[in-house]
């Protein structure tokens, strides 16, 4: 037997296999399938509500002397109110300016320390916390869980300041912000 | 008149003063909705993103200042324009510098039929009725340059103030919008990604490589053997 026309028959036999091969993993199945699954997309997206009321908005502490301590606001407490329309749990933070004259006196906004009660019952400055005192930065000072049922929830902020000794007499003001986010999806700064 | 009719009475004016106090207050409020914060946007393309701002429990009017609070990326934004009104602040001429300001607008139980210009109704999940906002809406230039897959990350910050305060101490309340920005390709389009660096397409053998090298050193193999093994032809 031609030994040549043998590897010729073989190298046939061989691309027959390879074509078989290609065939059964490429082509399709040629039966229907018996079920089929497809699937799509649904999205929608919740609103998010933040809405923060400041009630009695004014700070006011009177004419003190320097070197007094922990001396309260003469006006009611800062009403601090999360109101309904809110849908999602809310951080608040606070943070202050420097007190000044306009010129060139001035003291820190540190300070000026605040008591978070749930009630409009005042109590004394007693807290030393980060969460109780007045920063050039934002600090946490409260938090509120989704959702808030019928009533606003709300926190008063009793005021306090210490003058230091030797500060010049005059009239300082500062400015008090109050930032609200939702949690975890924003920052406050 | 009994000692009951006295003390309702006495009751009565003493809660009157307590109710007509509460209801002078001033109530600074601060809402807002972000209806979204994560978005797709492709190179080249001017992205609008917008928030709503209300004042539903507040009364005074809410004026709003919006900054850029964090862009690392430096992104070209476009904020509402800031300008200077002049109001009328208990008989004083005050210049004051906002974006945009908010009038206490109650929650309404219907949408009226011919709002005021600017004004939207939102419904929120768990209050009756809807609630008067306005709408805030920045710009954001995406670059033309913008890598495909990229997430720009992005703060707008809205600072409310209100006048007429008297303490020492004045107050402001701030509130962040968040964004992210997904940059995608215009126009869709998907091909197979293969190892080599080649996008493929078309017609596939469905062999990997190594098949089909295995399967050429088999023929190679074959024939170098059938020419060894070929019987010599003698003449």
């Amino acid at each position: 037997m031609n030994s040549g026309r043998i590897a010729i028959g073989l190298l046939i036999i061989l691309a027959f296999a390879i074509m078989l091969m290609v065939k059964t993993t490429t082509l399709p199945n040629a039966y229907a399938a018996s079920n089929s699954n497809q699937s799509t997309t649904a999205s929608v997206t919740v609103n998010g509500f933040v809405s923060i009321t400041l009630t009695g908005g004014t700070i006011t502490f009177g004419n003190l002397d320097p070197g007094v301590n922990d001396s309260r606001a003469t006006n009611a407490p800062l009403l601090v109110r999360v109101d309904n329309a809110t849908n999602v749990p809310v951080m608040g933070y606070i943070n202050g300016s420097v007190f000044t004259d306009g010129g060139s006196n001035s003291f820190v906004v540190g300070n000026m320390k605040l008591n978070i009660t749930g009630n409009s019952t005042a109590i004394n400055a007693s807290c030393n916390t980060a969460r109780c005192s007045y920063t050039l930065t934002p600090s946490w000072v409260f938090n509120e869980t989704a959702p808030l049922g019928t009533g606003h929830k709300g926190e008063y902020f009793w005021n306090y300041i210490s003058v230091p000794e030797g500060q010049a007499p005059t009239t300082y003001n500062a400015n008090v912000r109050i930032c609200g986010q939702q949690t975890g999806a924003m920052q406050c700064n | 008149m009994n000692y009951r009719s006295c003390l309702f009475i006495l009751t009565i004016l003493f809660l009157v003063p307590i109710s007509l106090a509460d209801v002078n207050s001033p109530a600074y409020s601060l809402g807002t909705m972000q209806p979204v914060s994560s978005y797709t946007a492709h190179p080249g393309e001017n992205k609008t993103v917008e928030f709503y701002i209300f004042n539903a429990y507040g009364n005074r009017i809410s004026h709003i200042v919006l900054s850029v609070a964090n862009n690392p990326d430096n992104l070209e934004i476009d904020l509402p324009p800031l300008g200077t009104n002049i109001w009328n602040i208990s008989g004083i001429m005050t210049p004051v510098e906002e974006n945009l300001y908010v009038e206490p607008l109650p929650i309404v139980e219907e949408q009226p039929a011919n709002p005021p210009a600017g004004i939207y109704y939102l419904k929120a999940t768990n209050i009756t009725g809807f609630i008067p906002a306005k709408k805030a809406v920045a710009t954001i230039k995406i670059p033309e340059d913008a890598p495909l897959g990229k997430s720009y990350e992005l703060t707008i910050n809205a600072l409310a103030k209100w006048y007429g305060e008297a303490g020492t101490v004045q107050i402001s309340q701030a509130r962040p919008f968040s964004y992210t920005l997904l940059i995608t390709a215009e126009n869709y389009s998907e091909t197979l990604y293969t190892p080599s660096g080649e996008e493929g397409g078309g017609w596939s053998l469905g062999l990997s490589n190594e098949m089909i090298f295995g399967i050429l050193i088999g023929v190679l193999v074959i024939v170098i053997l059938f020419q060894q093994f070929r019987p010599k032809k003698h003449r």
